[in-house]
């Protein structure tokens, strides 16, 4: 009668497993919530989990050795660890293997001196810093390797290194320079990997006033173009049969349309404008989309969609990147590959009526614009 | 004592924490009475029970039918309890009495009467009592048609959240199979289905759609409700919600029943996976085994380098500035390690060591001196290899300054890894031979064995600290 094994659900916990306390769970997910798209928010979750977890560790395990905490992007969590570059990565609580976007080892803004893989026990709130790869171990490795389909890599976990111990004698004992990274020409004067110096006196362009039907100062000298008030739905259908592929600058409601149907929610009363606008040698247009949400139990919120897209050519380039940052982290980073659909690129962020956030826009040949913050401020 | 006896003794911890089986006449009485021969097999006997206990009977009756399977699933209790101990109590150091103490808490008190007639489950007046032993937790949920009371207990006791907690400090964990299925991404679950369970093209297809499915619902409830710990089984609006995707993405209507037996079967294979790489499996054998392996690995290792003897170069190159270093890398990272310690941590560390180095005493004797259950705790406690690599560190770092040799003044992480390496070596240099070769060391206190470098100048530091 007492066949039942309860050991069958029992593992051990890698003995290196770091318990995050319950504040640090709280926190990771709040941090998850700062993104409207609910498959981004576990990922971003599980970033979180890792970042805090692998800072507990070097603090308890290496307080002799520096770390900075401002640069925090948590779409790919980062350190700057005695001025290297670490990328961390979640992975599975047993993972074969590694899986790291292509454009983190290549880009000379993303690159990192070393990507240490994090297992992420969610349920037990522990994390266990698994094992870490050189970005010149790695950049050797995917020479044998092809991306998926997603443009990433998925190197065999056995590729990495788990002595810990030795991750540390490289951050102790070496120097970045010894282990080099890509870069290019424009490296010198390049915008920082993260805007977050505005401070609260920075200009910053007022959404609130466009539900007013009116543009800010800030938005005209960048010269904004209010666009009317979205289509109702059912004149958006109308469109929708006309066009098949519809144009990026000339059919602004039926890109929202598909939008909505691929699952994104826009508050009631939302009003877009866009900008045009030269990212190095690139042209595009940037469309922002905004409402406040109100509801009866939170403080009122209001949501933010930027869609980024070509402005003269048929396609922005590959390797384009939209980034979405609030004033301490990088909140959503996307890259343009063959594989993304329609051709722009977009992100919807969700904050209260205190938080801005600033997007980055960057192209391959490494040239940065970043616009200033986007803000929802009664006056 | 026959199987029936479970129905009406109570195992109940007395006061030096052992478990005790005491008889409860009057639940034994009622169930003689009750309970017909002609009942054969716990499940019947226990949905019989189970009926009169929620039956519009007399109080006091229902009180005793519960009662009776109060008394079941205490002895289940027990039995987890005992198993857990004897695959894993001794190499993770805890007995079966602190698991008592956290799940076996059913004192059979009599003001705990069945509460008024409910026709679906049992309900309980719990006014008498401040908390709620896990015996009425686990009735109060227990429905006989899905499971038997002994299944149902184990499922219970192992979300014990208590129970869970105490199992994750000593290093084991509970994996549910709704954290199994969160920590899988679809592609790792193609591999596994396809290459270890080796399941068609469409069954895997069918499966990966149903984890997204199920990811899309329960990972972002999880985040949005603030669930943290251990992860309840989906509610039915969620395996609802989870079969609406499902067959949105297939075509394929499935009731959710069956949506839960899929899932749970999902788990179950990833589980298959898990223990069948062997990574997560615990070792259920005593760690405590003698522990001249450390020691051997650890000279091993310098011998590994080769009989060209370059701790002797190395040293006999900086003789002077390596014990310098090797000294204040002792002092720098042996406080360091007291600054994290806590206090009575502190003194535990300090001796621990000692006895380690200097007296060369086994982990388990050391476990004894110092009042630690197993050696595996003197093990986390002393973190030999960190702190042999920490000291390596940091006479990396005083070399360089100490001595102007290019030949140290290596960034690159490869030439690192060698100097790291000759530094370990050296560090494994037998001392009389040392004294042998230098007069210089007839500093050396006398009384210390035959020793590496390593030990016998940490043990001269240990020393001194002792001293202040």
């Amino acid at each position: 009668m007492n066949s039942i094994d309860i050991s069958v659900d029992l593992e051990a916990l890698p003995p290196r497993a770091i318990a995050l306390t319950t504040d640090q769970v709280e926190q990771a997910r709040q941090r998850s919530r700062s993104v409207a798209d609910p498959t981004q928010q576990w990922q971003i979750y599980l970033n979180t989990l890792s970042l805090l977890g692998f800072e507990q560790w070097l603090n308890q395990r290496a307080s002799d050795i520096s770390m900075d905490q401002a640069q925090n992007p948590i779409e790919q969590p980062y350190l700057i660890i005695n001025d290297f570059k670490v990328c961390l990565i979640p992975v599975e609580s047993q993972p074969d293997e590694v899986e790291i976007p292509s454009i983190a080892i290549a880009a000379p803004e993303l690159a990192a001196h070393f990507y240490v893989a994090i297992a992420v026990y969610e349920e037990q709130s522990q994390i266990a810093i698994h094992s870490f790869l050189r970005h010149d171990q790695l950049t050797a490795q995917i020479q044998f390797l092809q991306p998926d389909i997603d443009n990433l890599y998925a190197i065999p976990i056995s590729d990495f290194e788990d002595d810990l111990d030795r991750l540390l004698l490289y951050l102790r004992c070496s120097n970045p320079s010894a282990i080099p990274l890509p870069s290019n020409s424009l490296t010198a004067n390049r915008q920082p990997l993260i805007a977050n110096s505005y401070e609260r006196t920075t200009p910053f362009i007022n959404i609130r006033r466009w539900l007013q039907n009116e543009l800010d100062e800030v938005a005209q000298q960048l010269s904004w173009v209010l666009l009317p008030p979205i289509a109702s739905e059912g004149s958006l259908r109308i469109k929708a049969k006309a066009r098949q592929q519809p144009s990026f600058t000339e059919d602004f409601d039926e890109i929202i349309k598909q939008l909505v149907r691929k699952g994104m929610t826009l508050p009631v009363d939302t009003r877009a404008a866009y900008q045009n606008m030269m990212i190095g040698t690139v042209a595009a247009r940037l469309y922002a989309v905004a409402g406040a949400i109100i509801t009866a139990e939170q403080p009122p919120e209001w949501s933010l969609l930027v869609i980024l897209g070509p402005k003269l050519q048929r396609q922005l380039p590959r390797g384009t990147q939209l980034q979405v940052s609030d004033r301490t982290e990088v909140l959503v980073q996307q890259i343009l590959s063959d594989q993304t659909e329609d051709g722009y690129l977009f992100a919807q962020i969700v904050g209260t009526w205190e938080e801005q956030f600033v997007v980055t826009l960057t192209v391959p040949d490494g040239a940065t614009l970043t616009l200033p913050p986007f803000g929802f401020q009664a006056e | 004592m026959s199987e029936q006896e479970w129905y009406w003794t109570l195992v109940r911890l007395d006061p030096a924490g052992r478990s005790r089986v005491e008889e409860l006449s009057a639940a034994r009485e009622f169930f003689q009475q009750q309970v017909s021969q002609t009942l054969e097999g716990d499940g019947a006997i226990q949905k019989h029970l189970f009926n009169l206990a929620r039956s519009e009977i007399e109080s006091s009756d229902r009180t005793l039918a519960a009662l009776c399977l109060r008394c079941f699933i205490s002895h289940q209790i027990e039995q987890v309890c005992i198993q857990l101990e004897t695959q894993f109590g001794n190499y993770y150091g805890f007995t079966r009495q602190e698991l008592f103490a956290l799940v076996l808490d059913d004192e059979g008190k009599a003001e705990l009467t069945a509460n008024s007639y409910q026709p679906t489950a049992i309900s309980y007046q719990l006014s008498a009592i401040s908390y709620q032993p896990t015996a009425i937790e686990i009735l109060q949920k227990f429905d006989p048609d899905r499971a038997g009371l002994a299944a149902w207990t184990t499922r219970l006791v192992k979300q014990h959240h208590e129970l869970n907690a105490f199992l994750l400090e000593q290093g084991l964990c509970m994996l549910s199979d709704w954290a199994i299925l969160n920590d899988t991404k679809p592609k790792k679950l193609e591999r596994v289905l396809t290459q270890f369970h080796q399941l068609t093209e469409q069954e895997v297809k069918q499966a990966i759609a149903l984890l997204e499915s199920y990811h899309a619902v329960y990972r972002r409830d999880r985040l949005l409700r603030g669930q943290k710990g251990a992860c309840s089984p989906p509610t039915l609006a969620q395996l609802q919600e989870i079969s609406d995707r499902f067959q949105q993405q297939t075509a394929r209507s499935v009731a959710i029943d069956a949506i839960l037996t899929r899932l749970t079967a999902l788990a179950a294979r990833l589980r298959q996976y898990r223990i069948s790489v062997g990574g997560g499996k615990p070792p259920s054998q005593s760690l405590d085994q003698p522990d001249t392996p450390l020691l051997d690995q650890l000279s091993q290792e310098s011998k590994d380098l080769g009989d060209d003897d370059p701790q002797i170069e190395f040293l006999q190159a900086y003789r002077h500035q390596f014990l310098g270093c090797l000294e204040n890398a002792l002092q720098q990272v042996v406080s360091d390690r007291l600054q994290i310690l806590k206090p009575p941590k502190q003194q535990s560390f300090l001796t621990a060591l000692k006895l380690f180095h200097c007296q060369k005493l086994a982990m388990s004797a050391i476990a004894q001196q110092i009042g630690f259950r197993a050696q595996y705790q003197v093990s986390r406690l002393l973190k030999l290899d960190e702190l042999r690599s920490d000291v390596r560190h940091w006479m990396l770092q005083c070399l360089r300054t100490a001595v102007k040799d290019t030949a140290l003044n290596y960034v690159e992480p490869d030439k690192l890894d060698t100097l790291d390496r000759q530094i370990a070596a050296a560090l494994e240099y037998q001392v009389d031979d040392l004294i042998q070769k230098d007069q210089a060391s007839s500093k050396t206190p006398k009384g210390y064995v035959s020793d590496n470098l390593f030990a016998q100048r940490l043990c001269q530091y240990l020393d001194t600290l002792s001293v202040a």
